[in-house]
This record gives structure tokens, C-alpha cells and sequence, in this order.
């Protein structure tokens, strides 16, 4: 499915997360909710782009850093200073992505968009599995 | 002898007046002729008597002359004829015996006379002697008496000198009798000084107990600050936490919206207007935040710096307590010091009386050694005078030996036997 595809007939199906490095275009139907990562646990000899595991409402989730969408790397995670001193915020996904969080510095915003840009294709849940592929099982 | 010729002169004259009246009786009765021829046998009988009376007393005369020729000739042993009788001594026994005394007395004149000669020569000799030792004496006295006018004007001298030394050292005295009296003034004054600091100093340990009172009122009330801005940081990390809670709902509103499509348009605009509001509030919090920091660190390091001026006070109270007392301390030290600078002004005062009776004293001294070495001078030369004069009586002690040595020869001519020691 085209992500321009019936935009104007369902209206605002899209997030934009501004992030402190760029903006990453989400589907709406991955993200579910925003709450506060008061605890965050690095993981040793986690994969590329995880930052930890946080603590959200007595479930583990495993955060990963949004970043690595917008220029391959994850900054958050191999910076925690790029976090920001208010802590994490976590965007918890949607299931069946719902043991894994989006870490947000507090900085970060999520607006509701129309369409999304001609530039870029806006993130699925697809496309968060595929990359965590490998490991989703493990961090499930 | 008088009383024989009174009695010749009254036998004549018996013979004389008998011969008269028996003229003039043999005139009368016998006549002319037989009174002459009695007269002439009473004459006759006269002249044989006078006659025989002359030549006995011429004898005797004659035997005392030839005892004094004797005498003359030196001779006093010869002896002299002295009638024993004395009932019937007459004239020519007192002469005798006087004569016999006369010689005697010159017996033991002459004998007095060989001795005191013989004692005087040898006195004259002992005297020569005795004026030769006094000579030599009186040479070395001479000479005594010429060191002792050499070190009398040393000492006079030296007691002018030492005049000088005490002249400058009344001066001295004078001076410091001057310079007690200004260390006088100016202890007075210190002590005047003192009690003027000690009154300043309790009244700045007044004024910086009034300080400190102040100093910690102030720091109460900073410290009221202090808790006024925490209890201000405390609502605004209350607002921040409100803040970031309306953040996230304005986030979780903007997904709602999201999935709510064009229904939730509104309501998405209404979300990020939250979320600005709550970023705004978020960063407004942030600034209160910093400010009451700010005013936090503030008032801490005011409250440090009151703390640090409270014991500045404190430790001013005490240094301005010891210097009051350190200043009481001058105070009471100062008035036994005045009193001592008193005794040595009086001292100083005595001493420059005692330094000008010294002087006077030193004067007088020298004037008497100046007198003293002219009585030396002049003992000196009543010395040498007199050493001359105990010279010429050595020579007049050795002339009197002479002269005793030719009277003991004159004395010899006299031949005196054996020593009579009783007067006839």
C-alpha cells in the first residue's frame, strides 16, 4: 500500500516525530501511546539501534532509537547525552509491535499530517519488524 | 774675830778710861809724873797685846792664801785648815770654811763639769749623727715631697678632668631629668590616649554587637529566601512535572487525533496548542527554575558571606574585647608607669642636685689639692731649708764636740782626787 494511497479520504493517518536530527514519518497505526521511560536499562551486546529496556505500566519494553531511520545509526543509542536531562519518553508501538518503544528525548514532538511527503515513505510496522526482525523474538 | 776686837776695844778703852781716872787720881795725889809713868805702862801693855793678836791672825790669813795659790795653781786636793771647835770659831774659821766649801763646790762643779763635757761631746756626736740621719731623712722627705708635688698637680689634673667628666654628666643628668619629664608628659598622655581607645573600643564592641545582631537578622531572613526559593523550586519542578505530563498528553492527543482522521483535526490543533502551551510552561518552569536557582545559590553563598561577616564580627568582638583589654591593661600599667616616671624624674632631679653639690665638692677639691700642692711646694722647699739648716747643725753638733772636747781638756788641769760627795 502506497502511503499517499486514500490519505484525503481518511484524513490525518500519519505522525510526524521531530526528533532533534531530522523528521520521521509514522503510520499511525504503529504508534500507540506516549508515557515516561523512568527507568532505562542498557542491555549488553543488544543489536544496532537498542537502546534498553524500560519499565512502562509493569511490562518490559525494549526501546529503540527512531533515529536509525533517518540516517542509519542510532544517535540515541550510542549517545545518551542526545537524550536530553528531562529523560526518555517512550512511544510505545502498537501491537503486535507492543513490546517495543520508540525512545523519545523529551524535545521531541508528534504531529498529525495530512499526507505524507513526496520525498519520503512513512515507517510501518512492517518495516520496524523487518529491521528487528532477527531480534524480535529475543527482545520479545 | 768681832767680838775680840770689841773686847780689845773695851779692854782699851777700860784701860784707857782706867788709865784716865787713875792719872787724874795719881794726878791728885801723887802728882804729875806718876800719872804719866802709869799711862805709859797701860800704853805699853796695849801695843804688846795688839801686837801678839796680829801676828796670829796673820798666820792664819797667810795658811788660807797659800791654800788658795794652791787652788789656783789647779790643785783642789790641798787641804784647807778649818778649826772643829766651833764654840770658839771666830772670822778667819768662817772664811776657812768657807773657802773649804768654795772648794768643794768647785770640786764637784769641776768633777759635774768633766762629766757634762764628756756627756756633751758625746751628745754632740750623737747629735752630728742624729742631724746626719735627719739630713739624710729630710733629703728623702725632700724628695717624697717633690713626687708628692709632681702627683698633686697629676691629681689636680686629673680632678679638673674628672670636674669636666662631671660637669658633662650633670649636663647628662640634666638632660634625662628633661626627657623624664616630656616621657612624663607624653605617658599621661598615653594613659589619656588609652582610656580615650578603651571608651572607642567598647564602643565598637557596641556597634559590632549591634552588627552582628543585624548581620543575623539579615541572614534569618535570607535564609528565608533560601527556603522561599526552594519551596518555589519545588512548585516549579511540580509545574515542570505538570508540564511534561501535559506534553505527553498533548503527544498522545496529537495520535488520537491522528487516528481519528478528519474528525480529529480540531482536536489534533487543540492537542499542539496544549503542547506548545506545555513547552512554554515547560520552559517558563526551566527559567523560574534557574531563577530560583539562581536566588537559591544566591542567598546560599549570602547567607555564607553573612555567616562569614558573623564570624568576622565575632572575631572583630574579640579583637575589639582584647584590645580593650589590652587597652585597660595600658591604662592600669600606664599609672604605676606615671609614678615611676615620676620617681625618675625626682631621681633625675636629685641627681642633677647631687651632680652640681659634686661639682661644687670637685671644685673645692681641687682647690684644696691646688693648695695642697702649693703647701707641697712649699714643704718641699721648707725641706731643702731645712736640710740645709740640719746640715749647718751637724757642723754646729761637731763644733760642740770641740768645744766639750776643750773644756774637758780645760777641766783636766784641775786636780780633784778622789770624788768627794759630802760638803765639809
Amino acid at each position: 500500500m502506497s502511503p499517499a494511497d486514500g490519505d484525503a479520504s481518511r484524513g490525518c493517518r500519519h505522525l510526524a516525530l521531530h526528533l532533534p536530527g531530522g523528521q520521521l514519518l509514522l503510520d499511525v497505526e504503529v504508534a500507540a501511546r506516549v508515557e515516561p521511560a523512568l527507568t532505562v536499562l542498557p542491555v549488553p551486546n543488544s543489536p544496532e539501534g537498542v537502546i534498553g529496556v524500560a519499565e512502562l505500566r509493569g511490562r518490559p519494553v525494549t526501546l529503540i532509537d527512531p533515529t536509525l531511520w533517518l540516517d542509519g545509526r542510532g544517535r540515541l543509542a550510542s549517545s545518551p547525552r542526545e537524550l536530553g536531562a528531562g529523560g526518555l519518553h517512550a512511544l510505545l508501538l502498537a501491537p503486535p509491535l507492543d513490546h517495543l518503544a520508540f525512545g523519545l528525548p523529551p524535545s521531541a514532538t508528534l504531529l498529525p499530517v495530512r499526507a505524507a511527503p513526496v520525498s519520503g515513505a512513512a515507517l510501518t510496522a512492517e518495516a520496524i519488524l523487518a529491521r528487528f526482525a532477527p531480534a524480535g523474538d529475543a527482545l520479545r | 774675830m768681832k767680838q775680840k776686837l770689841a773686847a780689845a776695844f773695851m779692854l782699851i778703852a777700860a784701860f784707857t778710861g782706867i788709865s784716865v781716872l787713875a792719872t787724874r787720881l795719881l794726878e791728885r795725889h801723887l802728882g804729875l809724873g806718876a800719872a804719866v809713868f802709869t799711862l805709859c805702862l797701860i800704853l805699853l801693855l796695849s801695843l804688846g797685846g795688839a801686837v801678839l793678836l796680829a801676828q796670829h791672825l796673820s798666820r792664819r790669813l797667810s795658811s788660807l792664801a797659800r791654800a788658795a795659790r794652791v787652788i789656783a795653781d789647779g790643785d783642789l786636793t790641798a787641804a784647807i785648815p778649818v778649826s772643829p771647835d766651833w764654840s770658839g770659831r771666830d772670822e778667819i774659821d768662817d772664811l776657812a770654811a768657807s773657802f773649804a766649801m768654795m772648794r768643794h763646790s768647785l770640786v764637784h762643779v769641776l768633777t759635774e763639769l768633766q762629766e757634762t763635757s764628756a756627756q756633751m761631746s758625746d751628745s754632740a756626736q750623737d747629735l752630728s749623727a742624729a742631724a746626719r740621719d735627719l739630713s739624710h731623712l729630710t733629703e728623702e722627705i725632700s724628695g717624697t715631697a717633690r713626687r708628692l708635688a709632681s702627683g698633686a698637680e697629676s691629681t689636680v689634673e686629673r680632678i679638673h678632668r674628672t670636674s669636666r667628666v662631671t660637669h658633662k654628666v650633670a649636663a647628662s643628668a640634666e638632660r634625662i631629668g628633661q626627657r623624664a619629664a616630656a616621657a612624663l608628659e607624653l605617658t599621661r598622655q598615653a594613659g589619656n590616649a588609652a582610656g580615650r581607645g578603651r571608651e572607642l573600643a567598647s564602643r565598637a564592641d557596641e556597634e559590632l554587637e549591634h552588627l552582628g545582631a543585624r548581620i543575623e537578622a539579615m541572614s534569618s531572613a535570607v535564609e528565608g529566601f533560601r527556603e522561599q526559593a526552594l519551596s518555589i523550586n519545588k512548585t516549579v519542578d511540580m509545574i515542570a512535572s505538570i508540564a511534561q505530563q501535559t506534553h505527553l498528553v498533548a503527544l498522545n492527543a496529537a495520535i488520537e487525533a491522528a487516528r481519528a482522521g478528519e474528525h480529529g483535526e480540531g482536536f489534533a490543533v487543540v492537542a499542539e496548542e496544549v503542547r506548545l502551551l506545555a513547552e512554554r510552561a515547560g520552559r517558563y518552569a526551566e527559567k523560574i527554575s534557574g531563577f530560583a536557582d539562581h536566588i537559591n545559590s544566591g542567598s546560599g553563598r549570602v547567607i555564607a558571606t553573612m555567616q562569614e561577616a558573623t564570624q568576622a564580627t565575632r572575631h572583630g568582638r574579640s579583637v575589639v574585647s582584647g584590645a580593650s583589654e589590652t587597652l585597660r591593661d595600658i591604662a592600669g600599667g600606664v599609672l604605676p608607669l606615671v609614678h615611676q616616671v615620676e620617681e625618675i624624674a625626682g631621681l633625675a632631679a636629685e641627681q642633677v642636685q647631687g651632680m652640681e653639690e659634686l661639682v661644687e665638692g670637685m671644685e673645692e677639691i681641687s682647690h684644696i689639692a691646688s693648695e695642697g700642692a702649693a703647701g707641697i711646694e712649699e714643704t718641699s722647699a721648707s725641706t731643702a731649708r731645712q736640710n740645709r739648716s740640719m746640715e749647718a747643725m751637724a757642723q754646729s753638733a761637731v763644733g760642740l764636740a770641740d768645744t766639750a772636747g776643750r773644756l774637758r781638756d780645760l777641766c783636766t788641769v784641775f786636780r780633784l782626787g778622789e770624788k768627794e760627795t759630802a760638803a765639809p
